[in-house]
């Protein structure tokens, strides 16, 4: 939805007054500036508004919580009431706030319970059948998690998952958190696109490759971050400008700059575009501006992933 | 050895079987019945993306149906999947600005473009790698994010998938007249992808994942069918298929230049004939096979052909080779 922003006056993170001038009346956002709101933008925008100091994040925390269904979920919308992939944001920005508030650890056990599907029993036989029909060379035995319950493991949704997961290890004691978090990693490793950095989870289709995006790429190092020792890292981080060559969204510059930070690469040349490119917001998507305002934040590990 | 045959039509017991049960015959209530006795499909030269030709040669494509738009709110869908700058994935957006001014000059009283890309999440990227964010500056248009969309809770008329119902945006279930505007591609699962298949990006993401994960989980063919089945608003499909997309389509298949667009109210009507421009025979590909039966007509026998001669265009596309079966005629070796 295209609209006039007026903000309150420059601040030093120009996206962080965004987000304050977009705020709802109810304490959340939607995707885009004047829808109702939804939680993935929330989520993003009190996780930034939070980590910037900004007293307007505690009613952002107020709506996730309202939110929150009685399984521990979170819907893509209230009114939907479904739980949803977004449950990992808003466990994630909760981290912040209540680490070992019933919120974050209810949520964290809703996400110790989501497992994405392997192929069905017909189709693993058909593939056992016709092998030369395989269309993808993914392990579709590791689980991570889904989009939507009951399919299939991505890359982003389960990015966010092990992101949420590994903020509050000491917070959530429960058997399964490292055997998950440590096929987290794996399938991320077996998602990794041949020449380094991830799409949304298909490295290879039909024998051919397919190439990394870098939002995606940079949720899984994110993910990553306290596996720099693995070999996808590394080819992560490496491909990282070539894509940014191509592609200056405030999305891809923000969550590349966050992983370059979280990894202790150096995000000066990205974070000077990005600072270039808030200036002419225009693609008006929330979740967007909420990303910029955490990757301009001056402390290079805002989001706390570099120790785990 | 069992061939590709076999393995789609395990595929598609296997997955009839699991969505259906063996003893539902018809997948389809009589609400979702929309075939008609004839319908028509017209075919319009159209050599280059030149946006100022575009706009005549859709205005006379509009016009060769009983199109009323005026006071009318139409949306365009255009397909707007990836983006590869080597590659021809998505509708030309020369194509799209034109059709947005060709529909204003109809009286429109606005003309919205709206996609929920599949693949990609980076709509800013997107928007301006294909070039599309620029034309929608130049036109005014307004460009409505579907994957994000409000959604309304719509019941399936069909029971393909299993699933039941679709959220689906309010963008377009409120059209005035929806136009769906797919790329002529081959669809390295469904064979081919035209007007029905394109409706996967209204199907928002954020509840059904990237890349439509739900949907193909469900049954990429049954998918096809339930969504077109569900949606119950006015129609048109304009195809671009002045550079269509051959061999492993969708997204990494080569060039190939048909110099046409494909206009038609019925979408069954304008696939069958857009397979039929690619020399692929419409009631092999399983979808539209079955959409023949409820949705809407492939039988040339009862298709009436406008503008020029489909035999006129018609082109020898390369296809994967487990789809060689499809072809009416054996796929040229690349150039």
């Amino acid at each position: 939805m295209a609209q006039t922003l007026e903000f309150r006056g420059i601040m030093p993170n120009l996206a962080v007054s965004h987000l304050i001038a977009l705020q709802g009346q109810d304490g959340g956002w939607g995707p885009y500036p004047g829808d109702p709101s939804r939680t993935e933008a929330t989520a993003l925008a009190a996780l930034a508004l939070q980590r910037a100091g900004e007293p307007a994040a505690g009613r952002a925390f107020d709506w996730l919580r309202a939110a929150q269904l009685d399984s521990g979920a979170w819907p893509i919308a209230p009114v939907l009431a479904e739980p949803g992939w977004v449950t990992s944001l808003a466990v994630f920005a909760l981290s912040f706030d209540e680490p070992a508030g019933r919120s974050a650890t209810n949520g964290a056990r809703w996400l110790l319970a989501e497992e994405g599907s392997g192929a069905t029993w017909w189709v693993n036989l058909l593939f056992r059948l016709f092998p030369q029909r395989k269309a993808v060379e993914l392990d579709t035995d590791l689980t991570g998690w889904p989009w939507a319950t009951g399919t299939f493991s991505w890359v982003e949704p389960t990015s966010y998952a092990m992101i949420a997961l590994k903020r509050l290890r000491g917070h959530v004691r429960d058997a399964r958190l490292e055997e998950r978090l440590d096929e987290g990693d794996r399938l991320l490793v077996d998602r990794a696109c041949v020449g380094g950095g991830w799409n949304y989870g298909n490295p290879r289709v039909l024998g051919e490759e397919l190439w990394p995006y870098p939002d995606t790429t940079a949720a899984a190092l994110l993910a990553l971050a306290d596996r720099g020792e693995l070999p996808p890292v590394a080819a992560g981080l490496g491909v990282v400008p070539a894509m940014l060559e191509e592609n200056e969204s405030i999305l891809a510059l923000s969550l590349c700059g966050l992983a370059f930070g979280t990894h202790g690469v150096d995000r000066t040349g990205v974070i000077e575009r990005l600072e270039g490119r808030i200036e002419e917001w225009s693609s008006g998507e929330v979740r967007a501006l909420a990303w910029a305002a955490l990757a301009l934040d001056e402390r290079s590990d805002v989001l706390g992933l570099s120790n785990g | 050895m069992a061939d590709r045959r076999d393995f789609l039509k395990l595929m598609a017991g296997g997955a009839a079987a699991a969505t259906m049960g063996c003893a539902d015959p018809d997948p389809w209530t009589p609400a979702a019945v929309r075939k008609t006795d004839r319908s028509a499909v017209a075919v319009l030269p159209a050599p280059d993306y030149d946006e100022a030709r575009l706009v005549e040669v859709v205005r006379d494509g509009i016009g060769m149906f009983d199109l009323d738009v005026r006071g009318r709110r139409v949306v365009l869908k255009p397909n707007l999947v990836e983006f590869d700058p080597r590659g021809v994935i998505n509708t030309h957006p020369a194509l799209v600005a034109a059709t947005v001014e060709a529909f204003r000059l109809e009286g429109a009283t606005e003309v919205v473009v709206a996609e929920g890309p599949g693949h990609r999440r980076d709509n800013e990227y997107l928007l301006e790698a294909s070039g599309l964010g620029a034309q929608l500056r130049d036109t005014g248009a307004r460009f409505v994010d579907l994957n994000h969309d409000a959604v309304r809770r719509v019941e399936l008329k069909t029971s393909f998938t299993g699933l039941g119902h679709l959220y689906l945006p309010e963008t377009v279930l409120d059209a005035g007249l929806f136009v769906s505007m797919p790329k002529l591609k081959t669809h390295h699962w469904a064979g081919v992808t035209l007007s029905m298949k394109n409706l996967f990006g209204i199907v928002p993401s954020a509840i059904y994942g990237w890349p439509k994960n739900v949907l193909h989980w469900a049954g990429l063919e049954g998918s096809i069918l339930d969504i077109n089945a569900a949606l119950d608003v006015p129609r048109f499909n304009i195809v671009d298929g002045i550079l269509g997309m051959e061999g492993n389509g969708p997204i990494q298949g080569e060039a190939r230049e048909v110099g046409i667009l494909l206009f038609g109210e019925d979408p069954v009507a304008v696939d069958a004939t857009g397979a039929r421009l690619m020399s692929i025979d419409p009631l092999a590909v399983g979808y539209l096979s079955k959409a023949d039966a409820f949705l809407g007509n492939a039988d040339d026998a009862l298709l009436e052909q406008r503008g020029d001669s489909l035999e006129s265009h018609r082109t020898n596309f390369r296809v994967l080779s487990m789809f060689e079966e499809m072809k009416t005629e054996p796929s040229a070796e690349p150039e």
